[in-house]
């Protein structure tokens, strides 16, 4: 991989934060853009603009082909066929549609939805609400000290009450990759279907949801390095007949009278109103890009740099990195002992260097490891060792100032 | 001083700080220079949601001066928080519902300390009004 010519492909990269030239470490909350996608954006805004599966003029019909082309692409990314692929806006809106449309069945005699503490919100509160809705029970799967699963406890917590397992292939906080293959071949051993959260996975890792053996697989477009606004639920052909409408409007309907309407089916049984087609068909460039690249190589760079950076906060006097030594990807969280995340966090801004500080939208984690927030520096493709090396610098500085 | 002056103060003392490391450093600080707040005034009440530090606040009026106190858990935050009680500490709530605090756009802290970095800057300042705002209309009674 030619490093310096895919920093090119991102324009975001040629930006001065701070007098310098911007050390771009907040990839795990969004991605920059590569000049294809945004291209391909451009592309569709100037001269393909028509809404999909509506007209018959030519626009209209090139649009349509081109949004359920970019479906063929995205399931293949899954290794699934286009039919059990769902656009929608995002992994919290994935996991909405589970939580809506399959938490009444699946809860109809009451049971519990399994959790674990790590998770972002989008895959804690719409369970939490479907509980609070249905009477069920929320049951957590608790964590070792460091914030990783307690894996020994999965035989106790997966049981024949339990009607869901929600929870994430990667933390969003810590980097940490969770066995999710074993996971859900133990749930399928009993009958409990798995829905996993891949907004932090799909990044780095490949992914082929009937190797994972998962039931249902979420994941957003933007931290993919396609555009913002669209994302993806894959579910197991069952449970897409099975699942009722989420949402319900135009598009997602095979006939309406008056007083009664039939639904389209799946997937579009699940996409009312105008779909995110411009966001779609970035999504789809992307993962050509991506393949273009080659993913061995890609993950042989993330992995370097993130052990270059592993090794070189734990070098650092007053840094403690979470969950150290575990297999991660993408994402490390730190903290410099005795100074407030957000202190270093404004501070490293101020040298251009760009990390997120906080809780992260995963508040039980954080608070589970004791401290106001973490650290959390994330990477993209495009980042270097000399973006770590400038990390470490700044927290050096960072570290003069405040402890 | 009046209240003017005192911003002025501290516009220039900040603008004679090269960079804003710099001006961190001097925020760092002013925050240390904050008389800490008593663990028991730090409550639910007194704390000033939205920002990514904790930040309390509290008022009370003495004779018809607003005396408050405030601490923060992060330190340039707290300093923020410090500039901000200097300027409106021991004023009459009119006097300080009546200031314009330009300060925080002459200084630069306004654009560079953005609400959405979760600073509390904004959120400070909307408390410090409420405060004011509520001891102004209702005075309490004097013995």
């Amino acid at each position: 991989m030619d490093l310096d010519a895919v920093r090119a492909d991102f324009p975001a990269l040629e930006r001065q934060v701070g007098g310098r030239g911007l050390v771009y470490l907040d990839s795990a909350a969004t991605t920059l853009k590569p000049r294809p996608v945004i291209e391909r954006l451009c592309r569709y805004y100037s001269s393909e603009t028509a809404a999909v599966h509506r007209g018959v003029h030519t626009l209209a019909d090139e649009a349509g082909a081109a949004y359920e082309a970019a479906r063929t692409r995205v399931a293949r990314f899954l290794g699934a066929p286009a039919s059990e692929l769902v656009f929608t806006h995002g992994t919290t809106a994935s996991i909405n549609l589970v939580a809506s449309a399959a938490g009444e069945t699946l809860l109809q005699e009451g049971g519990e939805i399994l959790v674990t503490a790590m998770e972002h919100h989008s895959n804690l509160v719409p369970w939490q609400r479907l509980c609070e809705r249905t009477g069920a029970r929320l049951v957590v799967w608790p964590l070792e000290l460091d914030g990783t699963l307690r894996l020994e406890l999965m035989d106790q917590l997966i049981t024949e009450r339990t009607r869901l397992l929600a929870l994430t292939h990667v933390s969003n906080v810590t980097g940490v990759v969770n066995p999710v293959a074993d996971i859900c071949a133990h749930a399928r051993s009993r009958g409990v279907p798995v829905l996993v959260d891949g907004a932090q996975a799909v990044p780095h890792l490949r992914v082929d949801v009937r190797a994972l053996g998962c039931d249902f697989y979420a994941f957003s477009g933007h931290k993919l390095y396609a555009a913002h606004g669209v994302g993806v639920l894959w579910a197991r052909p069952e449970w897409l007949e099975a699942m009722p409408p989420w949402q319900t409007g135009g598009g997602m309907v095979s006939r309406v009278d008056l007083d009664a309407a039939r639904w389209a089916k799946a997937p579009f049984k699940f996409e009312a109103g105008t779909p995110p087609v411009a966001a779609a068909l970035s999504l789809a460039t992307a993962l050509d890009w991506l393949d273009d690249l080659g993913h061995a190589e890609v993950s042989a760079h993330e992995a370097a740099v993130l052990s270059f950076l592993e090794e070189g906060l734990g070098e650092l006097e007053g840094i403690r990195i979470f969950a150290p030594g575990h297999p991660r990807v993408g994402a490390l969280s730190f903290e410099l002992v005795g100074a407030h995340p957000t202190d270093v966090g404004m501070i490293l801004d101020k040298q251009g260097i760009a990390v997120r500080t906080g809780s992260h939208c995963a508040e039980p984690l954080v608070r589970h490891l004791g401290v106001p927030g973490t650290i959390r520096a994330s990477l993209g493709l495009y980042n270097t060792v000399a973006d770590v090396q400038a990390l470490l610098h700044g927290l050096r500085r960072a570290a003069e100032m405040l402890c | 001083m009046h209240i003017d002056t005192a911003q002025d103060r501290i516009v220039a003392e900040l603008a004679a700080l090269e960079d804003w490391m710099d001006r961190y450093a001097w925020l760092i600080a002013r925050g240390d220079s904050l008389t800490p707040m008593a663990p028991e005034h730090k409550t639910d009440q007194s704390a000033i949601p939205g920002c990514q530090a904790q930040v309390w606040l509290v008022a009370e009026l003495d004779s018809d001066r607003l005396r408050f106190g405030g601490d923060a858990d992060a330190r340039i935050t707290r300093g923020i928080l410090a500039l901000i009680l200097d300027l409106v500490q021991d004023r009459t709530p009119q006097e300080i519902l009546a200031a314009d605090l330009y300060f925080v756009h002459q200084t630069g802290l306004a654009s560079h300390l953005s609400p959405s970095r979760a600073n509390g800057l904004a959120s400070i300042l909307g408390r410090v009004r409420e405060l004011a705002e509520a001891h102004a209309s209702h005075p309490q009674p004097t013995a």
